[in-house]
């Protein structure tokens, strides 16, 4: 298998467990491209609960 | 008292509460690197490496769990050839020689088993046991470090390892998940610290270029990194990998936390066993403060350990007690001398407090969804039901004074708000104490029962701060330094 030929669910998992060169840059770029992603979206959501939070109570009385 | 004096007295109030806030601000500023980490982390220098790994498993009395951790060890996505297990019996009583000797039999000696004829020196001792038997010959390329009750995924070895494919890194650490079987109300309350302490606080680090410690169960070290820190770990304090952390950084070599590698460990669910365990790591804690008092606040070319966010983070941790106590004083202090100012600097203060409060518990539940799914009631009231009520009657100002008693057609006396407000004003003291209650409680069979509800309305935060309290007095007063092995069912999931 290679990356070009992955549909399913779990196809990542086991293309990188066969331990090639090309499987292991494979998944290095995709953990690069996950946390880029896992991180922007927590900030940006962290941000506006956040902000919410602030504009509900309106700053300190 | 004349105006100056009383003067004086409130600034110097103020100056303590601000003191207070020290950690808040630390916390949040680590909470603000951790979206850095999406465009500055060590991946871009990864690349596919499988060095030749042994894996050193300290092991006293670990018959209960050793059997899992090997079948998963013996699983890992790793070439069979490039790995080696050596299993540290630091003389057990119980079946553990027979567990290690028949995983041997069953993976072809893949499986090592080290007898230590005279044990109980501490966890220490043990690895330095197995790393002199890896380094006897010149197969090892790389030494992993774990405990004997976690469970690795099949593919964290290999993705820390590719770290290791970078000549700068000395070592690499991975995400430690609470991964318990059936988790209590304290492993969940563990779960969610771990995200905070670990998946939030390290990508933070790993931005400073500054890590504070590889976990214990969790540290993969390069043949030259373990060489250059003197081919052991430290056996003079009770925090050898924080010890071993240093030691590779000021050499020179970095340190790299890996989210993306997971291992499961099963924590203690009970405060008794929790306390244990902490006042161990907070004592370390202050041993590692003093051994590398020259490294603080004085940055070097070769490390990042010297830099001003890196040493005022580590020190609002370590004092956090001390802060708690001065934002306390300095409340109360101001309610007897200037009570207009002392309900201006108590709003302001717990406003920062509710601001770092919502959005560090909504990135770390989003940081981590499998621990959010396990421990969300324990991220909301991490801080304690007390504490929330604390930060209510600082945003809605006379909430609990006039209005709720005012619902029940009720009215607060003069002497009720003062006890009242200087409750509130007091809270992260009295916290710390209630803290040492829920410890005494859970000793007496028949009030146990009450010990969670009150760990709930203390909540987890404070515990932590009492326990270093503890720690730092019985590192005051020379208290025997042992190495107690905390107790596990081997209950992990996964």
């Amino acid at each position: 298998m290679t990356s070009s030929h992955r549909a399913g669910p779990g196809d990542d998992a086991r293309w990188w467990a066969t331990l090639s060169r090309d499987a292991l840059e494979d998944e290095i770029r995709s953990n690069r491209r996950a946390e880029r992603r896992l991180l922007v979206l927590t900030v940006l959501v962290s941000l506006a609960v956040t902000a919410v939070a602030l504009l509900l109570h309106g700053g300190v009385s | 008292m004349n105006d100056v004096g009383r003067d004086v007295l409130v600034a110097l109030f103020v100056a303590l509460v601000g003191i207070g806030a020290i950690p808040v601000l630390a916390g949040l500023y680590q909470y603000l690197l951790v979206p850095v980490h999406a465009f500055r982390n060590h991946l871009r220098a990864a690349a596919p490496h499988l060095p030749r790994v042994v894996v050193i498993v300290p092991a006293w009395n670990e018959g209960a769990v050793l059997a899992a951790s090997l079948d998963r060890l013996m699983s890992l996505q790793y070439p069979p050839d490039r790995l080696k297990v050596f299993v540290v019996d630091d003389a057990s009583t119980d079946d553990t020689p027979d567990v290690v000797r028949a995983k041997a039999a069953q993976y072809d000696d893949r499986i090592v088993h080290l007898r230590r004829e005279q044990g109980g020196q501490g966890k220490a001792h043990t690895l330095n046991h197995g790393i002199r038997y890896a380094l006897s010959d010149d197969w090892m390329e790389a030494l992993l470090i774990m405990d004997a009750d976690v469970i690795y995924r099949p593919d964290s070895l290999r993705r820390m390892a590719r770290h290791l494919a970078d000549e700068n890194v000395g070592a690499v650490t991975a995400f430690i998940r609470e991964g318990s079987g059936r988790p209590g109300s304290v492993a969940r309350f563990i779960g969610y610290e771990y995200v905070t302490a670990q998946a939030a606080a390290r990508r933070a680090q790993n931005v400073m270029g500054a890590m504070a410690c590889l976990a214990g169960g969790a540290q993969l070290h390069s043949r030259e990194n373990l060489e250059a820190v003197g081919g052991q770990v430290d056996t003079s304090t009770l925090a050898e990998d924080t010890y071993t952390t240093f030691l590779t950084q000021l050499n020179g070599r970095r340190v790299v936390f890996e989210p993306a590698a997971v291992v499961l460990a099963e924590e203690p669910d009970t405060v008794t066993a929790l306390w244990k365990q902490r006042v161990r790591w907070a004592r370390g804690n202050v041993q590692i403060t003093r051994t590398f008092s020259r490294v603080w606040f004085r940055p070097s070319r070769k490390h990042h350990l010297g830099n001003l966010d890196f040493g005022v983070i580590w020190f609002a941790i370590y004092l956090l007690p001390v802060a708690m106590g001065f934002a306390a004083v300095g409340l109360v202090g101001l309610y007897f001398v200037a009570e207009l100012t002392a309900t201006q600097v108590f709003q302001g203060f717990w406003w920062v407090a509710v601001t770092a409060y919502v959005y560090i518990t909504v990135a770390t539940l989003l940081l981590d969804r499998e621990t959010a799914r396990r421990s969300w009631l324990q991220g909301l009231l991490f801080p304690g039901i007390g504490a929330l009520v604390v930060m209510s009657a600082a945003w809605f100002p006379n909430l609990w004074e006039e209005r709720l008693p005012g619902l029940l057609g009720l009215e607060m006396s003069e002497t009720g708000r003062m006890v009242w407000t200087l409750t509130l004003y007091s809270w992260s003291v009295l916290a710390m104490a209630l803290a040492w209650l829920i410890k005494v409680l859970e000793r007496i069979p028949a009030v146990r029962w009450l010990a969670t509800p009150l760990l709930y309305v203390v909540g987890f935060g404070p515990v932590l701060c009492a326990i270093t309290l503890d720690a730092y007095v019985k590192q005051a007063r020379g208290a025997t330094a042992v190495w107690d092995k905390t107790e596990k069912t081997g209950r992990v999931m996964g």
